[in-house]
């Protein structure tokens, strides 16, 4: 009797586990978030650049790898710059955050 | 004896809701969503608060105009209402752009309304009112593209709301004229994370400052927020140092120097000796040229911002900058929409503060000087609008977007088209640095070159020849209507009606 319960219990976790992981991968799709750039590394080839930026909310930093020819150009002349508040979606691919939406919440 | 307890307590709790507002309401018992539209929780914010909303159409934050109340020189009898919504300046010049004003689409951003894109919009309709732009501290709210932004999440941003932070003004008065710490100087995003160092007012008393929220200088009745600029004409009451530092709070009580700073005060302003600098935590603009606009020129970035666009011309920045010093009474000369342009050869006085050493009421204030280089048209001299959102900045065409421009504003268009130099006399009234950082006397006195005594009227340096406003010369620094480059003559006033 105790074995079958051990086995159910066991049983029930493997499954509320694979549904978590489940639950986080599609959660994980697409996210959103308003955070301020702490620091923008432009790659040496410039066709990426690994952003940090400070979620003041959940107090926490974000990294991310964002590689679309309109971001990165507006990083390359300086309309996007450090201390700059962005709207920001990203998937977690292969273990990285890629930006998948990189927007200022103020200017032209 | 417990009835009087809780009498007590039940005064009490009414007193601290009555005295601060909404901040001591929570909301969430009262709103329960989901909201679809930004219409939608403004109508559920007019079940309790119609009279607010009422209130708030009439002021100038929602009509972008109001009357001069004679803040503009030559205006003073002006009957006729000015603001953003029919003046110009030296950035985007206009939001009048467009055969329907399609510009207020974007300009219109940080209209505090659902959603002005257009020549007509209902002004009188309450339930277009967006509370959330102020009031919201959760949410993520935000409007773009003419519609709330998709990473808002609209009950969240409801329930939250409380009276407006610095960071819900900033989110339209940082950003003036198209980007962070553009057009003001003394007002960016920096402010948001402040130390002591940058605001004592406005930073955090965590970080050493007051914990200021704007209202609290810009005092507010019936959601009519005071405060006047040398940019606009709208005039909402002034704020002044003093409102506070007066009394038993009187300045420099503690001072050694007490008398020689006081002494100061007839003739200087508070913010000259503690603004030191302005943009001290980003570089502001301090150059628009719009004549490179559409051209294929390359500008290396200044002060680490973006200095040319070729929708939008070449722009200047600088950080960290000693502010320029004139006279001001309190009252402006102002450019107004089509004010002929005397002699296109010279810089048109954009804006500029009015006052001289021979006006007790006026003092020394810090100043940004911004350059700029807009259109003017060739035939009929004054400073053109044209429709730069949906129009200059995708077409790159001067010409369509004058004529664009000529056909929602109303205000001709000849068909040839120039360039003309402007000049805007930009007030610093923020970022107060601490009492340890204000200028000494070594800073202007003595030698030094920050302020330019003989521009200001002085015969020289006032310490070093004596005198003061009493050994005064007769050159005034003050740009008064008739030597600003323009002919008044009431454009919008003769064909507004």
């Amino acid at each position: 009797m105790k074995k079958a319960v051990s086995a159910v219990i066991v049983i029930a976790i493997m499954a509320l586990g694979l549904f978590s992981m489940t639950k986080v991968a599609s959660a994980g799709d697409e996210i959103k978030v308003v955070a301020v750039i702490q620091t923008i590394e432009l790659a040496k080839d410039g066709n990426s650049a690994t952003v940090v930026l400070k979620d003041d909310k959940a107090d926490k930093s974000i990294t991310v790898l964002v590689d679309d020819e309109l971001t990165l150009a507006k990083f390359k002349d300086h309309r996007i710059v450090e201390g700059d508040e962005i709207r920001l979606k990203y998937e977690v691919k292969d273990g990285k955050n890629h930006s998948t939406y990189f927007r200022k919440t103020a200017g032209c | 004896m417990k009835k009087s307890l809780t009498g007590l307590f039940i005064g009490a709790a009414l007193l601290a809701i009555s005295t601060n507002g909404m901040a001591q309401v929570d909301h969430a018992d009262m709103i329960t969503g989901p909201f679809k539209s930004g219409t939608d929780v403004t109508k559920k914010c007019l079940e309790c608060h119609e009279k607010e909303a009422g209130d708030f159409i009439k002021t100038s934050h929602w009509r972008w105009k109001g009357p001069t109340n004679g803040h503009v020189r030559g205006y003073e009898k002006s009957k006729v209402e000015y603001g953003k919504t029919n003046m110009l300046n030296a950035f985007c010049v206009t939001v009048e752009g467009g055969p329907n004003q399609e510009a207020r689409g974007h300009c219109g951003e940080c209209h505090p309304g659902y959603v002005w894109n257009q020549k007509n919009f209902d002004f009188a309709d309450k339930t277009k009112v967006d509370c959330l732009v102020c009031h919201a501290q959760a949410g993520d709210y935000g409007r773009e593209n003419e519609q709330i932004s998709d990473f808002t999440d609209l009950k969240k941003a409801a329930v939250s709301v409380s009276v407006p932070t610095i960071k819900n003004c900033g989110a339209c008065h940082y950003s003036g004229g198209g980007d962070d710490g553009v057009k003001h100087g003394d007002l960016d995003s920096t402010l948001n994370r402040a130390d002591k160092s940058l605001d004592v007012h406005m930073a955090s008393k965590e970080k050493g400052g007051l914990g200021f929220n704007c209202q609290t200088c810009h005092k507010t009745k019936d959601h009519n927020i005071s405060g006047a600029s040398t940019m606009m004409a709208t005039y909402s009451g002034r704020v002044f140092c003093e409102d506070c530092h007066s009394g038993g709070n009187a300045p420099h009580q503690k001072s050694r120097n007490k008398a020689i700073l006081n002494n100061h005060l007839k003739s200087v302003a508070c913010q000259t000796c503690h603004i030191p600098h302005f943009a001290r935590a980003k570089a502001t603009r301090t150059g628009w040229d719009w004549s490179t606009a559409t051209s294929d020129i390359k500008v290396p970035p200044q002060e680490g911002r973006v200095a040319f666009a070729k929708g939008k011309g070449t722009w200047t920045w600088a950080k960290n900058v000693v502010p320029t010093y004139m006279w001001y009474d309190g009252t402006i000369t102002r450019y107004m929409k089509g004010d002929k342009i005397k002699d296109p050869s010279k810089p048109v006085i954009m804006m500029s503060p009015y006052g001289s050493i021979n006006e007790k009421s006026a003092k020394i204030y810090p100043f940004k000087y911004f350059t700029g280089k807009q259109p003017m048209d060739a035939t009929y001299k004054y400073l053109s609008i044209f429709q730069q959102y949906k129009g200059l900045w995708d077409t790159l065409n001067w010409q369509k977007s004058l004529e664009d421009g000529a056909k929602g504003s109303g205000l001709p268009y000849s068909g040839k088209y120039e360039f003309a130099s402007t000049i805007s006399y930009i007030g610093q009234d923020h970022m107060i640095a601490p009492k340890e950082d204000a200028l000494t006397c070594g800073d202007c006195h003595m030698g030094a070159t920050r302020i330019d005594w003989k521009a200001l009227g002085y015969k020289g340096d006032p310490m070093l020849i004596g005198g003061g406003r009493s050994n005064k010369s007769s050159i005034a620094h003050t740009v008064k209507p008739a030597d600003s480059n323009f002919i008044q003559e009431n454009w919008v006033e003769k064909h507004s009606h």
